[in-house]
């Protein structure tokens, strides 16, 4: 599954779900500067497919991950986090991904 | 035309069934006539077969001290064996545990498959990055908005659908696996051990049963040899030759006559039915495409060509099946092989057939004549057919050698051995 096809099939699934998905997003917050492969600015949801092939890991280095993941323990935001050696298929991303939005909607709901 | 095919295969089937029971009773025939002229590897049996029918090679090859050597080294390859301390310990797991070393591989074989299915259902892609993260621990630290995360979670219910036992404990599960993979791999070096005790202890009765029969062994290649000779030579040379031990005669004149009757047999069949096989076959085929010209295009066949394509032509067929079954059942009935004393130029098929039957068809027949201008069928006296009296063939001067004997045939050679058999 290429990279493409994952973001496709993301946006699919995340607009389905409600969200407004704009792609290619740049994300300037809190020292992370990165353009985010999808990203609802409003609800403040969306996901990275992290690919070597389109220079992800410049960006996505472990300390912006890092600061990232500290801010999506806090509730401010989610991103739905892919490493390409992760992806075996369209069932097992379709499946995290709705497992994601499902999380996500909990915790908004609690919020 | 089909009735007729019916009957050739009849008679393909009945011939096969007689050459069945004639090549059994031909095979015993050269047995008995290896016996007579070999019994044993006694100098003085040898220095008789050599005697009684020319075949000299049987003095130079010094086959008792062959066959000694063959012992011997058999000897020495068991001995190598039993050397080996595992032999020992195979035997006495036998004897004493009923553990045969077959049984012993087998064991260990399910034990191993035992470990084997249960590592090959475990084995799981995720499972070695379970243990090292954690998993199900308040340690394994990979945020739930990562893929990864759902694809542990999905590996780790894949792993606990499997194995419930484990609740969950990877760590164990994990060292489990390995303990297991340990097992196999050392039930797969023991069983590579017992596989070679297997082949070991196979090797031993192999070893021991080729030494029990080297002599018989040895001495059946003789005798197949010196019966070839002396059924490959003319009958009637032979039947002279052997006229100084009249029971060795009698057995040679059976096997001689039995092997003629092969011969005659096949070639009786092979004249009258197996011709006429394919004559029947060629005919069928070339009708068949007749008929099948016909019914693409109906119209009247020319009564010449009607004529010449479907003349009957069973009274033919009827004809050459009577010869056969007349010519067949006269060679395959005859049994009084001894009467072959009776007869100067000794040619079977005369014999056989009291000279009534033309056998100029058969090759060994048409042969004999050719080599024999002047010959012709006399019959022989009625007092031949007759069954000879028994005189029994007394072999017992020919007992095996002593082991004396053996070693100093090995040391000097065949002749030497013979020389000193009738010294002493």
């Amino acid at each position: 599954m290429t990279e493409a096809e994952g973001a496709g099939r993301l946006k699919e699934l995340f607009e389905a779900a409600g969200y407004r998905i704009a792609e290619r997003c740049t994300f300037d917050e809190e020292g992370v500067f990165a353009e985010l492969d999808g990203w609802d600015p409003a609800a403040r949801v969306g996901y990275e497919y992290i690919t070597s092939e389109a220079g992800d890991r410049i960006e996505f280095t472990a300390t912006a991950i890092a600061a990232l993941e500290a801010r999506m323990t806090r509730g401010e935001l989610y991103v739905l986090l892919i490493d390409e050696h992760d992806v075996d298929g369209d069932a097992a991303l379709s499946a995290a991904a709705g497992e994601f939005l499902r999380r996500v909607a909990e915790l908004r709901g609690v919020q | 035309m089909e009735e007729d095919l019916g009957r050739v295969e009849h008679a393909h089937r009945w011939h096969q069934q007689q050459r069945v029971a004639v090549d059994a009773e031909l095979a015993q025939a050269r047995r008995d006539l290896g016996q007579a002229l070999l019994p044993s590897f006694h100098p003085k049996a040898i220095e008789r077969a050599v005697s009684l029918t020319g075949y000299s090679p049987l003095v130079h090859e010094n086959l008792a001290a062959r066959a000694a050597a063959e012992e011997t080294q058999l000897a020495g390859q068991i001995a190598a064996i039993e050397a080996d301390r595992r032999y020992w310990d195979a035997e006495r797991d036998k004897s004493l545990r009923g553990l045969t070393p077959a049984l012993h591989v087998a064991r260990l074989t399910q034990q191993q498959r035992a470990f084997d299915d249960f590592v090959r259902s475990a084995e799981h892609p995720r499972l070695q990055r379970l243990c090292d993260l954690e998993y199900g621990t308040p340690r394994y630290d990979v945020g739930w908005w990562r893929l990864s995360h759902h694809q542990d979670k999905s590996g780790a219910e894949e792993i606990l659908k499997r194995f419930p036992a484990f609740g969950g404990d990877f760590a164990r599960f994990a060292a489990e696996l390995g303990r297991c993979r340990a097992a196999s791999a050392q039930l797969g070096r023991d069983l590579g051990a017992a596989q070679a005790v297997e082949r070991m202890l196979g090797e031993h009765e192999r070893l021991v049963e080729a030494r029990r029969t080297t002599k018989d062994r040895w001495l059946a290649w003789a005798r197949e040899r010196i019966v070839s000779h002396v059924l490959g030579t003319e009958p009637s040379a032979m039947s002279k030759w052997l006229e100084r031990e009249p029971p060795t005669r009698l057995i040679f004149l059976r096997a001689s006559g039995l092997t003629a009757k092969v011969s005659y047999l096949d070639g009786l069949f092979q004249r009258d039915v197996g011709q006429m096989a394919v004559e029947l076959r060629e005919r069928h085929a070339k009708l068949s495409k007749l008929e099948a010209a016909y019914a693409r295009r109906p119209r009247v066949m020319p009564a010449e060509q009607f004529a010449k394509a479907f003349v009957d032509k069973r009274p033919k067929y009827q004809a050459r099946l009577a010869r056969f079954s007349k010519g067949y059942q006269r060679v395959h009935g005859f049994d009084r092989f001894h009467a072959g004393r009776g007869v100067e130029d000794l040619l079977w098929w005369d014999v056989m057939t009291d000279g009534r039957l033309d056998g100029s068809f058969l090759p060994d027949v048409s042969t004999f004549r050719q080599t024999h201008p002047d010959y012709s069928y006399e019959r022989p006296d009625r007092s031949f057919f007759k069954e000879p009296k028994d005189e029994g063939l007394d072999l017992s001067d020919y007992d095996e050698p002593s082991p004396e004997v053996l070693a100093s045939a090995s040391d000097s050679g065949a002749d030497h051995a013979m020389h000193q058999s009738d010294a002493s």
